[in-house]
């Protein structure tokens, strides 16, 4: 009987091993063993111009539980469930909830752990307890330029600000990992057949200045408390080349708590808000006019004391005028002024210069969100419209292109694209591709241009509109404007967009900068409101980028004038 | 004589040598898992092991009678007395009552109660002689020790050591001259109470629905069993290498004790378990020849217990892995891991090794004293 029994083994063994029709079977189970899986690159960070880390990817753990495999290994579930709680700092209820199932074999508890924490909870070794690592992307700077640089989701694709544009640059390449997985679906040590590591990705480094970006923030949050505005914000740029150096929009968020964020914060104001801009354009108005020779500064021009009809309507100044020198007009920024002169230039040129100045086209920053605004063509315009069009009216623009538009003047008369990134580096730090300046047209003549900078440098003396933007040793060259908000087809009286755009210094721009408020209530025009402000930021600016100041001459012929 | 002694021996050795290579391939994942050591169980059966060697150094020295008579009497109150410390205060593993914690030790109790259930039924069979036959001091007697032992193994419960104990007694008590219809009306008596008994029990019962369908219960009960199967498929003819198994990696949770054998054919295919499997019956040869030329009653049903509980746990446990029978928690002589398992296997091979050298003794065995007489020597 033991043979026969030994004999019945013996045979079951020789029927397993070899003789049996297991072939497939073993296919089978080689093929069960194997896993392929992707690993992440870790994506790469972005950087202000001065490399100070704006956003980066950090080592996190999710920890899971397995909860029947939980509940059979370990005597004292409750035990567990206040170990967890105690760590994970979440309610005991709610861990109680997802471990107390019996049914489950998979629960995710808390995503993304901090490292010492995960340390900690992988230390106790409980049966049961998943920890996989995983990274996370971090914003150390929370709040700060949060619409520049956005965020990259759940998925780690980047969905706002530099994190979207630059996806591509940012986004590691993702390795490829085969090997053998064990009973508990984990990989067994010294059985990987293949590992093309993963890349991580290049890191992007902004035109933006950290320092200048946190006191344009700062200015911003105090000017929306002290006008009790519904928002503001600001874009400061390099005259030269067209960096942007700063640029802020309030409200704000945390870019690490995005998933609490509405989307009306989430927009980047500053290139994407269409509205009126108002007395910005006569500059342009303005400086058109000169480069054609239809204006001499110096020549008198009937201001209609506050009130001209003309194409069956009446146009207002905010203070009536007499007669005022063509520069005064600018200085004063007489609507009336303004009007007549762009009636000399007619609508064709009028339409010409305005788009060669970069309105109705988008200024193509590397930003998600860029409106194009509304520029009519001039063939659809009415007998009145060139009169609104001067001052700013009859059109929606963002204060992106309206600073381009300035800047073109600041830059003597060319007009250059806005950067947001400066250069794309690999994780050595090699340079893959730099954001040079671009040129992108010269609607007016260099020294049409240099005029213009004096011009607009009287804004701000004494009797200007823009008086409030002057600085004591910095000569500033600006423009002051206050557009009614348009709401349902109509002009609110009561909500408006006060902004100040200008350049400095005067003889020798570098920096441009405008400065918008959304719905001051306390004041209301430009000259008040976001004048102080731009001046504000200026004197931080100076400082940040270390100016020379004007020479004195050109800070005591105020006076004189 | 002495050639079967060695024999035995050499067999005892090369098994004990390949179950520690096997432990050291199969125990690698689950140690790291349970202990954070990959070497947490080939270290402690290796200490197992030379303890082993040295009881079973002592107990070849010991001359085998000791064993009858009043060491038998003492051995079933000290198994008894573990049973029941076990049932009370015993650790308790995947559902049963097995092991006493001594701290630095596990003792599984019913490894003793095995030994002892053989030793008291062989001295009781020796001693009644002639009255062998009788239904009373032949049969209920025996039995009602074995059924002692046997309920309280059952209440830990250890089914698969039930069985052992039982169906070894029955053979002593069959070769020591039981009636033969006494044998299987009793043993039929308790096949079928075996039978009820696991049909009350949902665990022991899945267990065997589980085993004549495993592929409806692939994901619980016959788990690691299918696993086992895959890993005997896997082995083909001269396995994948020693160490080179994947089933062992986590896929059988018992793979370094119950299941050791079917790492043994995924290491090292039809070659290493034919190996094994020849060596166990080569040892049950062995065992076979030294008892039956023992030269007297008590020796002779002793020997014969030993080999048939090591060879019927061995052919248990092997039927089990290759799927043949439905699973029970039972260990591979001298292979799988467990200090209780292999030192009482070990002191079991000693006593046969005694038996041999008392045989070849002739002198000894002349001066051999009747049990009776030397009993009051204790």
């Amino acid at each position: 009987m033991v043979g026969l029994a030994f004999s019945g083994v013996a045979a079951k063994l020789i029927w397993l091993h070899t003789l049996g029709p297991f072939d497939e079977l073993r296919l089978e189970i080689a093929e069960n063993r194997r896993f392929e899986t992707q690993t992440k690159g870790a994506r790469g960070r972005v950087v202000d111009r001065n490399g100070r880390i704006m956003a980066l990817d950090l080592g996190r753990a999710n920890v899971a539980v397995d909860p029947s495999y939980l509940a059979q290994k370990n005597t004292n579930v409750l035990d567990v469930c206040r170990f967890l709680s105690r760590h994970l700092q979440m309610d005991l209820a709610m861990v109680k909830n997802k471990l107390l199932v019996d049914n489950k074999k998979y629960t995710m508890l808390k995503r993304a752990v901090p490292v010492d924490v995960a340390e900690r909870i992988r230390d106790q070794r409980i049966k049961g307890v998943i920890l996989e690592n995983v990274t996370k992307r971090y914003y150390p700077h929370k709040h700060l330029m949060s619409h520049v640089v956005g965020f990259s989701n759940y998925h780690g694709t980047g969905s706002l600000g530099v994190e979207q544009t630059m996806d591509t640059y940012l986004k590691g390449k993702a390795g490829l990992r085969i090997g053998v997985k064990d009973g508990r679906r984990s990989e067994v040590y010294g059985h990987r057949e293949m590992e093309i590591a993963a890349e991580p990705g290049n890191n992007v480094v902004l035109t933006i200045d950290q320092y200048l970006q946190y006191h344009v923030e700062q200015e911003l949050a105090r000017a929306v408390t002290n006008y009790h505005a519904k928002g503001a914000w600001a874009i400061v740029m390099d005259t030269r080349t067209g960096d942007i150096l700063a640029m802020a929009s309030k409200p704000d968020f945390d870019l690490n708590e995005y998933g609490k964020t509405g989307e009306e914060v989430m927009r980047n104001q500053a290139i994407s808000y269409l509205y009126e801009p108002g007395s910005a354009v006569k500059p342009l108005i303005f400086a058109a006019a000169l480069n054609e020779k239809l204006v001499d500064p110096d020549e008198e021009i009937d201001c209609e004391g506050g009130a001209w009809y003309y194409a069956n309507a009446v146009l207002h100044d905010f203070h009536g005028y007499g007669i005022l020198s063509a520069a005064d007009v600018l200085k004063k920024s007489s609507n009336i002024g303004t009007a007549k002169i762009a009636l000399r230039l007619g609508d064709a040129v009028v339409d010409r210069y305005l788009r060669q100045f970069g309105f109705g086209a988008k200024t193509g920053l590397m930003l998600p969100g860029e409106q194009t605004g509304i520029f009519r063509r001039h063939d659809t315009w009415q007998k009145i419209s060139i009169t609104r069009i001067a001052i700013g009216h009859e059109m929606s623009q963002t204060s992106l292109q309206v600073l381009c538009a300035i800047n073109t003047i600041a830059n003597n008369g060319f007009r250059v694209k806005p950067q947001i990134v400066r250069r794309i580096e690999d994780a050595e730090g090699h340079i893959l591709h730099a954001f040079h300046p671009q040129v992108v047209g010269q609607p007016i003549r260099r020294e049409v241009a240099r005029h213009m900078q004096v011009l607009m440098g009287r804004v701000t003396e004494q009797g200007g509109t823009g008086r409030r933007a002057a600085m004591e040793k910095y000569k500033v060259a600006g423009k002051t404007g206050t557009a009614e908000k348009v709401i349902n087809g109509q002009y609110d009286r009561r909500k408006n967009i006060a902004s100040f755009v200008g350049f400095l210094p005067a003889e020798n721009p570098r920096i441009t900068m405008i400065v918008a408020i959304d719905e001051p209530t306390t004041l209301r025009t430009g000259g008040v409101t976001a004048a102080p402000v731009f001046k504000r930021i200026a004197v931080r600016a100076v400082r940040i980028l270390n100016l020379p100041p004007s020479p004195p001459q050109e800070m005591t012929e105020r006076a004189s004038r | 004589m002495e050639k079967t002694a060695r024999a035995l021996i050499a067999i005892a050795l090369v098994l004990s040598f390949v179950g520690i290579m096997i432990l050291a391939s199969a125990s690698q994942a689950i140690g790291e898992l349970n202990y954070r050591s990959p070497y947490f169980f080939l270290i402690r059966q290796g200490v197992f092991a030379v303890l082993a060697l040295v009881a079973a150094f002592i107990v070849s020295r010991l001359n085998y009678q000791y064993w009858s008579g009043k060491t038998a009497f003492l051995l079933g109150f000290v198994s008894v007395g573990l049973l029941l410390i076990t049932l009370a205060v015993g650790k308790e593993i995947n559902g049963s009552k097995r092991w006493l914690d001594l701290g630095f030790f596990s003792l599984q109790a019913s490894e003793i109660a095995k030994l002892t259930s053989i030793i008291l039924v062989a001295s009781w069979m020796a001693h009644m002689q002639r009255k062998a036959g009788t239904f009373w001091k032949g049969l209920m007697f025996p039995a009602g020790v074995l059924g002692m032992l046997a309920v309280l193994i059952l209440l830990e419960p250890d089914y698969g050591t039930t069985l052992l104990v039982v169906s070894v007694g029955f053979v002593i008590m069959f070769m020591a001259g039981s009636k033969l219809g006494y044998i299987v009306i009793a043993s039929s008596l308790g096949l079928v109470s075996f039978t009820y008994l696991v049909m009350l029990n949902e665990v022991r019962m899945r267990r065997i629905v589980a085993f004549l369908n495993p592929e409806k219960y692939a994901e619980l009960e016959a788990y690691q069993l299918i696993s086992a199967i895959h890993a005997f498929v896997m082995g083909r003819t001269v396995g994948v290498g020693y160490g080179n198994g994947m089933q062992k990696e986590h896929s059988m949770p018992e793979a370094h004790t119950d299941f050791i054998f079917a790492v043994l054919g995924e290491d090292g295919g039809l070659r290493a378990t034919l190996f094994v499997l020849l060596l166990f019956v080569g040892l049950f040869v062995c065992g076979l020849r030294i008892s039956l030329k023992a030269h007297d009653q008590f020796g002779k049903l002793l020997g014969l217990g030993i080999t048939f509980m090591i060879t019927f746990q061995a052919l248990l446990n092997m039927g089990v892995v290759t799927g043949c029978l439905p699973t029970k928690g039972l260990a591979l002589p001298f292979m799988s891991y467990g200090g209780s398992s292999l030192i009482m296997t070990a002191v079991m091979v000693g006593i046969l090794v005694n038996i041999a050298h008392q045989n070849a003794d002739e002198a000894l065995s002349a001066k051999a004293i009747p049990i009776k007489e030397r009993s009051h020597w204790f």
